[in-house]
């Protein structure tokens, strides 16, 4: 059986505001929160918002603590989350690309012609 | 979702990723920086040792890294494998400065020695720089 790819997306990444802040991890070691919200151009609430998502659903380190006397939270992605964004970027590859792929559950194998 | 979101998506992404990447690019500077000063000390002290120079040049090194572990704590991005790749560099570099001391206390003032010592103790931050621009290289 051949599933359409879209089928392999991720729920919780699929959201536009939260596959940008992970895409965002993904090409990092970890990243302030600020860096993080002026990069994705979203305000601090909808930011710790989707981030308290994101760390729920173990995609997402939060990490708080100071410099100095400053406060500073940062965040890193997880390895169950780097693995998520890794799945629903090549999801996404093939959506773009036209390709229906078998679903793993197929045991996997060539690539199906484009439905 | 269609071809054309498919495609929109990750060029957002695509966009995303290299803004966090670009900003993890002052590793480079920060390995760069170290590699000057590293070479710079050991051949300071190496070629002309004395209470002057050591007691200058150890004062120097103190402020100098000092400020670089300050502005390396205020950056607001570590590239991947930052922790990783610091420790290694850092690691080899300590290796390779004690060596150079050691093996050249009886060759202090000899260029022979110091010179090539001095630029070897550059070589684990320069690999570093190297490293962090492959590393926050724009992805294909």
């Amino acid at each position: 059986m051949t599933r359409h790819p879209r089928a392999r997306l991720d729920p919780v990444i699929h959201a536009p505001v939260r596959f940008s802040i992970v895409a965002a991890l993904a090409a990092v070691q970890s990243a302030d929160f600020r860096f993080v919200r002026d990069a994705v151009e979203i305000t601090d609430s909808a930011l710790s918002k989707q981030a308290a998502t994101l760390e729920e659903a173990g995609y997402v380190r939060i990490d708080k603590g100071f410099t100095g006397r400053r406060p500073r939270t940062r965040l890193a992605l997880t390895a169950q989350g780097r693995d998520a964004f890794d799945r629903h970027v090549r999801a996404l590859r093939d959506i773009a690309s036209g390709a229906a792929v078998p679903a793993p559950e197929d045991g996997g194998g060539a690539t199906a012609p484009p439905t | 979702m269609d071809h054309a979101e498919a495609r929109a998506a990750l060029a957002v992404a695509d966009g995303v990723a290299d803004t966090a990447r670009r900003r993890a690019r002052w590793y480079a500077a920060w390995c760069a920086a170290y590699a000057v000063l590293t070479a710079a000390y050991t051949a300071g002290v190496g070629l002309a040792p004395g209470p002057l120079t050591i007691g200058a040049g150890s004062a120097a090194w103190a402020i100098a890294t000092a400020l670089l572990s300050a502005y390396a704590v205020r950056q607001p991005v570590a590239p991947r494998h930052y922790t990783r790749l610091h420790l290694t560099m850092i690691g080899t570099w300590a290796v390779l400065y004690a060596g150079v001391l050691v093996l050249g206390a009886d060759r202090f003032g000899d260029p022979a020695w110091w010179v090539p010592g001095a630029l070897l103790t550059a070589v684990p931050p320069l690999a570093g720089a190297v490293a962090a621009l492959r590393l926050t290289r724009a992805a294909a």
